[in-house]
């Protein structure tokens, strides 16, 4: 569905240097702090900037080949951009009828009024919430295969957040080959809906995992200083001074479980990991 | 295409207050001073799609607009075909206003006068807009004023240049003008495939700015 290799962009402070890809049928989040890099990448997948080097390929194709009528399969998202804050929802009607032709009104209308988006408002009135489920809205109902999301639940009450989250869940519910890629700097917004996550962090990817995975071989152990010295390290991925001692992140955690019934050991979440692998030290 | 273009005229409909404006100083000076009152019409109507690209630009707007099903080049073309049809149609309506108050109000159905000053206003109208659209395609609403001064003066000071260099050669330029100016009827057709040169380089010089941005 989505294939980027080797794809490098360099600024003065910044490069980023990515190879990911999204399957078919799967949500993939890609997570990592502000200024990580994620919208940077989400950029270049689009072709809002200029690469240095690498390949993006979506459906397929050399992203800067797709015609117009092809991008009408991408739902895109951006945080910090959408329709003109002068127009009204009512304005977009006609406007997204002759851009897509798989425009679906009457969906489109149907999630207007389950979520509350007024018709008759200008945009720029919206509150946050608002602006952010039309956003999606948007991107949902013109018959697109892949959704790409930048920080679609940015800023967002807990209320918004999960309407967000099961408008996106009944999107892949329709149809099996359908794909997101979302990114966050929050990972908890995407642990019920991603397949699978990259981390990334200063421009690169440092980490790609299934959740599944993640959520069930990834653990932190807390130790003091003498059970460290006793600790088999082969699978400690990052580890992190602490006050009692150390905090190490594991992605074997029933090789610790069997091997030292006396670790303290904590499933962590995702947020959590990420906090180890981009603040702990490699071994 | 089609779909920038609605949206377009569906932000224009959205000023009520300007297009209220546009109709309260076309009334007033219907009575004084047609010419202003065709200009005027022509001018701002038209000079509405300089408006639409600040209104694209705000608040990040190009970045979601390009991830739709529309390249820069399309674009690009939704706003130079955006500005001929505004300027057809606010000339049409400013001809149709005026000659209509003159046949019905002044009892006077000239029309003669009225074309040429609509055609007049019509070429001056392409040929602002051949050197604003790309000025502020490149610089955006904020810069585009210091542009535009920079321009202009850069265009007098070229113009000068030339006349000095033909001056050089011992061409005369004034011969030359007045060999136009003698028959009449060339003059507009001159004018337009002049104005339609600078018009096609104007959208290509638009294209490769647009298509160089990064957003």
């Amino acid at each position: 569905m989505l294939k980027i290799e080797s794809l490098k962009k360099n600024y003065d402070n910044f490069h980023l240097d990515c190879t990911l890809q999204v399957l078919p049928g799967n949500v993939t989040g890609l997570i990592g702090q502000n200024g990580a890099g994620k919208s940077t990448t989400f950029k270049a997948i689009l072709g809002l900037i200029s690469t240095d080097t690498g390949t993006v390929q979506l459906f397929g194709k050399a992203a800067e080949a797709l015609t117009p009528r092809e991008k009408e399969k991408l739902g895109v998202v951006l945080s910090d951009s959408g329709f003109s804050g002068y127009l009204t929802v009512k304005d977009l009607l006609p406007v997204l009828k002759n851009l897509y032709q798989q425009f679906n009104r009457n969906a489109f209308l149907d999630l207007c009024n389950k979520f509350s988006v007024p018709l008759d408002k200008q945009i720029r009135k919206f509150s946050t919430g608002m602006k952010a489920k039309l956003k999606i809205i948007v991107a949902v109902t013109h018959g697109a295969s892949l959704l790409i999301l930048d920080e679609p639940t940015a800023g967002l009450d807990v209320i918004v957040r999960d309407e967000v989250l099961e408008i996106l869940r009944s999107f892949m519910e329709e149809e099996e080959k359908r794909s997101i890629l979302i990114s966050s700097h929050i990972s908890s917004d995407l642990e019920g809906l991603c397949d699978d996550f990259y981390m990334i962090d200063q421009g690169k990817i440092i980490l790609h995992e299934e959740t599944d995975v993640l959520l069930s071989d990834y653990a932190v152990l807390k130790v003091d200083p003498e059970q460290m010295k006793q600790l088999d390290r082969q699978y400690i991925l990052r580890v992190q001074k602490e006050a009692y001692g150390y905090k190490c992140l594991t992605n074997q955690k029933q090789f610790y479980l069997e091997n030292y019934p006396g670790l303290v050991l904590e499933k962590g979440s995702l947020d959590e990991l990420i906090t180890m692998m981009i603040r702990g030290e490699k071994l | 295409m089609k779909g920038l273009l609605i949206k377009d005229l569906k932000l224009m409909a959205n000023q009520r207050q300007f297009l209220l404006m546009l109709l309260v100083f076309t009334v007033l000076f219907m009575n004084t001073n047609v010419d202003f009152v065709i200009g005027y019409l022509t001018f701002v109507g038209s000079f509405f799609t300089l408006s639409t690209i600040s209104y694209d630009e705000y608040d990040n707007g190009y970045a979601f607009l390009f991830t739709l099903p529309v390249d820069r080049k399309r674009y690009v073309k939704e706003k130079y075909l955006l500005f001929m049809g505004l300027s057809i149609f606010t000339g049409i309506l400013s001809f149709v206003l005026v000659y209509g108050y003159r046949s019905m109000v002044q009892g006077n159905g000239r029309s003669q006068d009225l074309l040429f000053t609509v055609g007049s206003v019509l070429l001056a109208v392409c040929f602002m807009m051949a050197l604003l659209l790309p000025l502020q395609l490149k610089f955006g609403s904020e810069k585009n004023r210091i542009a535009l001064v920079m321009v202009v003066g850069g265009g007098t000071l070229i113009g000068y240049g030339i006349m000095k260099l033909l001056g050089y050669f011992s061409i005369d330029i004034e011969a030359l003008f007045l060999q136009i100016a003698e028959s009449p009827s060339l003059i507009p057709v001159v004018l337009a495939a002049v104005i339609g040169i600078v018009l096609f380089f104007s959208y290509k010089i638009s294209v490769k700015i647009m298509e160089g941005k990064e957003f």
